[in-house]
């Protein structure tokens, strides 16, 4: 017996044939703690085991009520994320007409994964939060939702799009930082949670003996080699930095677009200035710490 | 709003249900159901690959992958959507569709440029398969752009923020997208308007992991300002690139009255 059993669809691509292959492969990784091969585009909801599916709805039911979330909580849903694999159980909570209000997410062990208040409450009398006291109170939402704050200071930025102080802990793992991963805190001006994510990426294990910064900007320096970017105007390399990133097709576009792992790297920072431009154009590459190949990177745009 | 495609809060149940039956099964098919929603909502989906393959020397995927969920999103929702990149993708045949678009995504170089210094402009680069690459200025769009456009997704660094000239329109002002957040449904809004981009620099792997999770959203039925928050939330992303919206928290996307919406009233 399962809680549900619904389809959604997000790539008009993704044939229904694919997608019966995608949830048949998500179902059969179901509590094995394995992940699908693929599902980068896919969005498919998968069933929730019901005596899961009670404890799931329990906890999100009691989250949302510590946190004066209004809404009346559907099924729990699972899915697989669409970058890392991993799976995940959502609960939505519904107004009275039929809007959202509210999301909960849990990992399979029941880990918080995310909370979201998609209610636009009133302003009340508190003290409005402003920068300086925003990281106290998401200290004190993150107590609230059973999360753990670390000791460290976060970064605090105004958030537009969210209308609320984003307030962030990068997650680091021995001291390395991840900087996709993090705990984050979206506050409101009245010091209400607009939302709150803790985001850790499945890790790869780390190498016993990682290659040496000097390694990485060889590998590089060998890349711009090879792409003739070493012939680009006022080409800066920065020093090597260790990181754990998730590896994507940007240094190779063969590479697959499966779920992705963390796993610690070398990232350099290059700027330069392409033929007929006039601004700089600034670009990461991640060198395998353990391999000392080249799994990713990014550039502005 | 009496605009047909705002979320049809008071539309007959059937003609909901309906719709989400016809969305669902198209879908499912694979083709897409511009097929079966006939073209009367005409999009263009632009996509810079030169500019991050060629003419910056590294070679690049994103800039596919991210033409592409859009262009999956945007016949979801009921355009009927062009899609151009390299040569296709020119200054000429922007301004050429922005006469009858509406919706629009665009995947470039985006900043305030100087036209001429010290006066900066809102624009974007064409692509045209080499790496001159003309600049499209909101100027530009707004002498064009007709009154119903829907929606306008600007990939590209700079195009969520405040004109730094006084008096030049910001690109969302070029389609007629108040630079304002109307999130009250019980209050008068932008209709069915919305608008997406970035402040400040934008990396392109952050922009591929929100605007996946945002069309992700977007395609199961929920409304744009949700999809947003959604996307932000649970995106995987350094904290240097921000993503910001304007218009109305509540449009579905659609352009039409036949709302794929299946998680909206």
């Amino acid at each position: 017996m399962y809680h549900t059993m619904n389809l959604s669809r997000i790539d008009l691509r993704i044939t229904a044939a694919g997608m019966a292959i995608a949830v048949a492969a998500g179902l059969l990784c179901v509590d094995l703690g394995e992940r699908p091969a693929t599902l980068s585009l896919a969005h498919a909801a998968l069933a929730v085991p019901v005596a899961r599916g009670a404890t799931v709805s329990a906890a999100a039911i009691e989250l949302a009520g510590r946190f004066g979330l209004a809404g009346t909580p559907g099924a729990p849903v699972r899915t697989a994320d669409q970058v890392t694999g991993e799976f995940l159980d959502t609960v939505d909570f519904r107004r009275a007409d039929g809007r959202l209000a509210a999301e909960v997410v849990r990992a399979v062990d029941g880990r918080l994964v995310r909370l979201v208040d998609l209610t636009d409450p009133p302003r009340g009398p508190e003290t409005p939060v402003d920068a300086a006291r925003a990281p106290t109170a998401a200290r004190r939402l993150l107590g609230a939702s059973g999360l753990a704050a670390p000791a460290s200071p976060p970064v605090t930025t105004w958030d537009a799009g969210m209308d609320a102080w984003c307030v962030r802990w990068v997650r680091t793992i021995d001291g390395v930082p991840a900087p996709t991963d993090g705990l984050v805190t979206w506050v409101r001006p009245s010091g209400r949670l607009k939302a709150l994510s803790d985001i850790r990426s499945p890790l790869a294990a780390a190498p016993a003996e990682p290659v040496t910064a000097g390694a990485a900007t060889l590998a590089v320096r060998a890349y711009l080699r090879r792409l003739h970017l070493d012939r680009m105007a006022d080409l800066v390399v920065d020093a090597p930095r260790l990181a754990w990133v998730l590896p994507n097709a940007f240094v190779d576009p063969a590479a697959g677009s499966g779920p992705s792992t963390l796993r610690l790297a070398w990232t350099i920072t290059l700027g330069y200035v392409p033929p007929g431009w006039s601004d700089r154009h600034a670009v990461e590459v991640d060198v395998d710490a353990a391999t000392g190949a080249l799994i990713g990177g990014t550039e502005t745009a | 709003m009496s605009d047909p495609a705002r979320p049809a809060r008071s539309s007959p149940p059937v003609a909901r249900v309906a719709a989400t039956i016809v969305a669902l099964v198209v879908g499912l098919s694979g083709t897409g159901h511009t097929a079966v929603l006939a073209a009367t909502y005409p999009a263009s989906d632009y996509s810079n690959v030169t500019a991050f393959d060629t003419c910056d020397g590294t070679p690049d995927t994103i800039s596919h992958s991210l033409e592409a969920l859009a262009q999956s999103g945007l016949g979801y929702l009921g355009y009927t959507s062009g899609e151009y990149a390299t040569t296709g993708f020119t200054r000429a045949r922007v301004l050429s569709r922005a006469s009858t678009d509406q919706a629009i995504y665009v995947h470039s170089h985006g900043d305030q440029y100087f036209d001429p210094y010290p006066k900066q402009v809102q624009g974007f680069r064409e692509d045209g398969g080499d790496c001159s690459q003309a600049i499209i200025y909101a100027t530009d769009l707004a002498a064009v752009r007709p009154a119903t456009v829907h929606l306008v997704l600007m990939s590209t660094c700079h195009l969520a923020e405040a004109a730094r000239t006084s008096g030049q329109p910001t690109m969302a002002a070029a389609y007629g997208i108040d630079r304002v957040k109307y999130t009250d449904p019980h209050a008068p809004d932008d209709g069915a308007r919305f608008f997406l981009g970035y402040e400040g620099l934008a990396w392109t792997a952050d922009m591929l992991h929100f605007e996946q999770r945002f069309w992700g959203y977007v395609t199961t039925g929920h409304l744009l300002g949700d999809a947003y928050t959604l996307a932000r939330a649970s995106a995987a992303m350094s904290g240097t690139t921000v993503p910001d919206w304007f218009g109305t928290y509540d449009y579905s996307g659609a352009p039409g009255s036949s709302l794929p919406c299946t998680r909206c009233v």
